[in-house]
C-alpha cells in the first residue's frame, strides 16, 4: 500500500522535474502540461487528500515560477480538479470512457480558467497560446488514456 | 437517525470550511517565504536539469535542421557585409580618436553591471518570467534592466529576495517597447500581436524603415533605458487597418538558447 504512494510520489517529482526543466522557455510558446495530466490520473486511482497534497505542491511550483499573481495556479488547479471530483460522483471512475470525459473536462476547465484570467489581466493575445496548450495537452491525454487502456486490457 | 446524519454533515462542513480558510490563509501569507526557498531547492537540482535542457535544445535543433542550414547561409552572407562595413568603420574610428585627442574629449564610462546566471524560467510558457541567482545581497533592486554582454535587452527585474531575483523578459505580456531605428532614427512602438510575434506598430507611411534595420530602445521608455538592442526588422506586414500607417514584423535579437548568463545594470534604474 505504502509502496504505491511512494512510487506515485516519486513519479510526480520526476514529472514536475521534466515540466520545469524541459519546458524552460523565455519565449511565450505552447507547452505540454504533463503535471496536469499526472494529477488527472492520480484523481482516478488515489484518495482526495493525497491529490490535494499534490495539487498544493504543484501550485507552489507554478505560482513561484510563473509571473502570474500568487495563488492563481492554486485556485485554477483547485477549480478544475474540484470539478473533476464532482464529475466522478456521477460517472463511473474506473471506466475508460468516463475517465476520458472527466479528464478532458478537467483540461478544458483548467484552460478556460487561464483564458478568463488573461482576459481579466487584459493580455488577450496569449489566449491563442493557451488554446494551443489546451489542444496539445488534451491530445496527449487522449493518447495516454488509450495507451493506458490498452495496457490494462491486456 | 436522520437528525444524526444532518448533524454529521454540518459538523463535517464546518471542519471543511475551517480547514479551507486556514489553508488558504497559510498559502497566501507565505508567498515571500515559499518563493526563495523553492527556487533554492530547484537550483540545487539544476545540474541534472541543465542536461535535460541541453537535450531539449539538441532535439529542437535536430527537428529544425533545414531552418538552421538556411539561417547559416544567411549569416555567412551577412558576415561578409559586416566585414566590408568594418573596413569603413575603421577609418571613421581613427578619425574619431584623432578628433577626440585634438578636442580633449574624455571617454564615456560604461554602466556598472553585475553578472548573474538564469537558473529557472516559467514552465507554463505564458509569462516569460525567469529567476537569476543574485538578489538584494549583491545590491540588485526591482526595476533594474537585464542585458546580455553585447547590450541586447533581455528584460527587467520585477521582484528581489536576498539571494534571488525574478525578472520578466521582453516577451512577457503587456510589454511595449518604444524603439528607434538606428539607420533612419524613426521612432515606433514594438509590441506583441495575437500570435505572440513582435510587431512594429504605428509607423508613419513616409518613414524610412527597411528590412534588416536594427532597432534600439529609445529615450521614451518608462522601463528601459536608451540604446539597448531590441530587434531586427524582418518583413513588411500588410495587415495594418489604417492606410496612413504601416507595420513590420520583427525578429528579436534575444536568443534564449544562448543566454545562461546575463548582466544586470546596477547604477541606473529607469523611472526611479
Amino acid at each position: 500500500m505504502l509502496n504505491r504512494y511512494f512510487f506515485n510520489f516519486l513519479s510526480f517529482l520526476f514529472i514536475l522535474f521534466i515540466q520545469i526543466y524541459f519546458g524552460m522557455v523565455l519565449f511565450l510558446s505552447p507547452v505540454l502540461n504533463i503535471a496536469l495530466i499526472f494529477l488527472i490520473f492520480t484523481l482516478f486511482y488515489f484518495p482526495l487528500l493525497y491529490l490535494f497534497f499534490l495539487i498544493f505542491l504543484s501550485a507552489i511550483i507554478f505560482d513561484t515560477l510563473s509571473g502570474l499573481f500568487w495563488g492563481t495556479n492554486f485556485i485554477i488547479l483547485l477549480i478544475s480538479l474540484g470539478a473533476g471530483v464532482l464529475l466522478t460522483r456521477f460517472l463511473e471512475k474506473s471506466h475508460f470512457f468516463s475517465q476520458l470525459i472527466v479528464g478532458e473536462s478537467i483540461i478544458f476547465i483548467y484552460y478556460l480558467c487561464l483564458f478568463i484570467t488573461n482576459l481579466v489581466l487584459k493580455t488577450p493575445y496569449i489566449n491563442f497560446i493557451i488554446f494551443q496548450q489546451f489542444l496539445i495537452t488534451s491530445i496527449f491525454y487522449l493518447f495516454l488514456s488509450f495507451l493506458f487502456n490498452k495496457i490494462v486490457s491486456k | 437517525m436522520k437528525q444524526k446524519n444532518n448533524f454529521h454533515f454540518i459538523f463535517l462542513l464546518v471542519i471543511f470550511t475551517f480547514t479551507s480558510i486556514l489553508l488558504f490563509n497559510l498559502y497566501f501569507s507565505q508567498e515571500k517565504n515559499l518563493k526563495p526557498k523553492l527556487v533554492y531547492g530547484l537550483e540545487k537540482g539544476g545540474l541534472i536539469g541543465n542536461y535535460l535542457f541541453n537535450f531539449k535544445n539538441w532535439a529542437d535543433d535536430l527537428l529544425h535542421f533545414n531552418n538552421l542550414r538556411k539561417q547559416l547561409s544567411e549569416l555567412k552572407y551577412e558576415n561578409i557585409n559586416f566585414v566590408n562595413q568594418l573596413q569603413n568603420f575603421n577609418e571613421i574610428k581613427k578619425e574619431n580618436s584623432l578628433l577626440k585627442n585634438a578636442l580633449e574629449i574624455k571617454e564615456e564610462t560604461g554602466w556598472s553591471v553585475e553578472l548573474a546566471k538564469i537558473i529557472l524560467t516559467d514552465p507554463s510558457g505564458l509569462t516569460g518570467s525567469f529567476w537569476i541567482n543574485k538578489g538584494t545581497n549583491t545590491g540588485l533592486k526591482d526595476g533594474m534592466n537585464v542585458i546580455l554582454g553585447d547590450k541586447v535587452l533581455v528584460g527587467r527585474l520585477i521582484e528581489c529576495f536576498n539571494s534571488y531575483c525574478r525578472g520578466e523578459s521582453i516577451f512577457s505580456p503587456e510589454t511595449k517597447i518604444s524603439v528607434e531605428d538606428l539607420r533612419s532614427s524613426t521612432l515606433a512602438i514594438a509590441e506583441k500581436d495575437i500570435k505572440g510575434n513582435f510587431r512594429l506598430r504605428l509607423v508613419p507611411y513616409e518613414s524610412d524603415i527597411q528590412i534588416g534595420d536594427i532597432l534600439v530602445t529609445s529615450s521614451e521608455n518608462a522601463n528601459f533605458f536608451k540604446g539597448l538592442l531590441v530587434a531586427k526588422v524582418k518583413k513588411f506586414s500588410p495587415s495594418s487597418d489604417i492606410s496612413s500607417v504601416k507595420e513590420f514584423i520583427l525578429e528579436p535579437l534575444l536568443n534564449f538558447s544562448q543566454i545562461s548568463s546575463v548582466l544586470i545594470v546596477i547604477d541606473i534604474i529607469p523611472n526611479e
